[in-house]
């Protein structure tokens, strides 16, 4: 190591010293005392509260008027009505099912691409974005020297934050394509919640049945041991289910993909105005040609159907037409 | 049997032990063990901190103070995957990356006010370095800071930064190329008259 090198590890070490040793100010106690602050500090105010009753309410609602409409119009909107649209399994359970209902279930997803001249350095601070303190990780990756492709799973509510972040990482030169989507897995937990609801109703009753009953035949005891197995089975699948489910929804799914810019690509760029233009328009041709061959094909096969029974009738038209003509 | 007492008394509980023990206790045990914690860990934090904030005090404070907001929420759910101090560096350096974004973002919005003050009292050989790394990119300032902080190895900061081993040595090997670099143009401009 030369003499300016080992000057500047020297340098270096010192940027890491927090003020050459100077007692560090206790941040741990305030972080401590933020954290255990009674929870009043972090309680919303009453106007929040209430604007939230308010939305809470007006879900609500609106809920229960889209379940009610139609067949249902002459019944009355209220207590009644809910359980109908619940179903029978909500009837038992019916708080637990309420309270979920307004909490909707969005599973959301991206997709960015991204074009930079330094790939390997771009894909690995896209990577290093997943937090795992929050329980974010990298699903998986793929990267060579032109490409890399991942899949990260990102805390719902921090998606738009890491979008930007993405967006704005070092060497990138622009964003190719970005989409987002968002799926809406409400009315799926409300089943699932109410068929855990009632396969728990059903094993309620069935060892009710068991305890009740200590003298029953041997054979009528297993019977019912059998159903009760059954029923814990489709209960813990369904929970598995459940759990499957809000994870999704508790975890944004980006799919992020860095390509190194093509030397082509750039020139045209640079070039702008007619050459990108022209370029642009003849992928666009390609794609609605490519579209049209599509429907072409699909009006051809969904049409079988039809054009089988047509194609057999015309024959025998064809067929009688010409016997008649023979023997006129 | 009074020697293993003697020992247990002496052999000091490992981070993990104490994490555990903060997670799990409350009031005065669990203020022992996070104290302790910070007792080996604070300073040096800070230290990173103060180098991936380019020298900001204020910054790196607010970082620290951040992780160690993270670290008594999330203790319960370590899963001790890795060790306790990978785990708080990395949380460090995340929050030092959101301080930075935040503190870029209120530069940018305020364009035209002052620049933040320089930290004080700060030897003119150590701003120069503080200057110059500050010129790198995100992702090699952070490996050169970690791989010239005391008693971090290669290893360590790896797994802190989350990349093969073989990615840090190269990237470490590109930053101090461009740190020679920048040196030496430094040196030839402050050899010109």
């Amino acid at each position: 190591m030369t003499e300016p090198d080992r000057d500047l590890e020297g340098q270096l070490e010192h940027l890491t010293r927090w003020n050459g040793g100077k007692e560090a100010p206790a941040l741990w106690r305030t972080a401590l005392e933020a954290s255990s602050a009674p929870a009043r500090a972090r309680m919303p105010s009453r106007v929040v509260l209430g604007l939230a009753a308010m939305v809470v309410l007006t879900a609500l609602g609106a809920w229960i008027g889209i379940g009610t409409l139609g067949s249902a119009r002459s019944t009355p909107v209220g207590a009644d009505a809910s359980p109908m649209a619940r179903g029978p399994a909500a009837d038992a359970f019916g708080q637990a099912s309420a309270s979920d209902t307004t909490v909707r279930a969005i599973q959301r997803s991206a997709t960015i691409e991204l074009r930079t001249a330094e790939v390997r350095s771009v894909f690995e601070a896209a990577l290093a974005l997943a937090d795992p303190s929050l329980g974010e990780y990298v699903q998986s990756s793929s990267a060579t020297e032109v490409r890399g492709e991942a899949v990260l799973r990102i805390a719902s509510h921090r998606l738009d934050a890491v979008l930007r972040m993405l967006r704005g990482l070092e060497g990138v030169e622009s964003v190719h394509r970005e989409e987002q989507a968002a799926t809406d897995a409400t009315d799926q937990r409300i089943d699932l919640d109410a068929r855990i609801a009632n396969e728990s109703r059903i094993e309620a009753e069935l060892l009710d049945l068991v305890g009740s009953r200590p003298d029953a035949p041997l054979a009528d005891v297993l019977r019912v041991r059998e159903a009760l197995a059954e029923v814990r089975l489709n209960i813990e699948l369904l929970q598995a289910q459940r759990a499957s489910l809000n994870e999704r929804v508790a975890l944004a799914t980006v799919r992020v993909r860095v390509e190194r810019v093509r030397v082509r690509e750039r020139a045209a760029d640079d070039a702008g105005g007619f050459v990108h233009d022209l370029g642009v328009a003849f992928a666009r041709g390609g794609r609605d040609f490519a579209r049209s061959i599509t429907a072409f094909v699909e009006f051809l096969v969904g049409g079988l159907i039809v054009w089988v029974p047509l194609a057999i009738a015309g024959f025998f038209v064809y067929r009688t037409l010409r016997w008649r003509a023979t023997w006129a | 049997m009074r020697t293993s007492m003697r020992s247990d008394k002496a052999t000091p509980r490992s981070d993990e032990e104490l994490l555990v023990g903060f997670a799990r206790a409350s009031g005065n045990t669990a203020r022992e063990a996070l104290q302790e914690l910070a007792r080996r860990h604070e300073h040096r934090l800070l230290g990173l901190a103060l180098g991936l904030c380019n020298g900001r005090e204020d910054l790196a404070q607010e970082a620290v103070q951040e992780t160690w907001i993270r670290v008594i929420r999330h203790a319960k759910t370590f899963r001790a995957r890795s060790s306790f101090a990978t785990w708080i560096y990395r949380i460090a350096v995340h929050r030092c990356r959101d301080v930075m974004a935040r503190e870029r973002a209120v530069a940018r919005r305020n364009s035209n006010a002052a620049t933040p003050p320089e930290p004080r009292g700060l030897g003119a050989e150590l701003a120069w370095a503080r200057g110059v790394v500050a010129g790198l990119p995100q992702g090699e300032r952070e490996v050169v800071l970690l791989c010239h902080m005391r008693g971090m190895t290669h290893e360590q900061a790896a797994a802190v930064l989350g990349i093969p081993p073989g990615t840090l040595k190269t990237r470490m090997t590109r930053a101090m190329q461009r740190l020679r670099r920048l040196a030496e143009l430094d040196d030839r401009a402050g050899a010109t008259p």
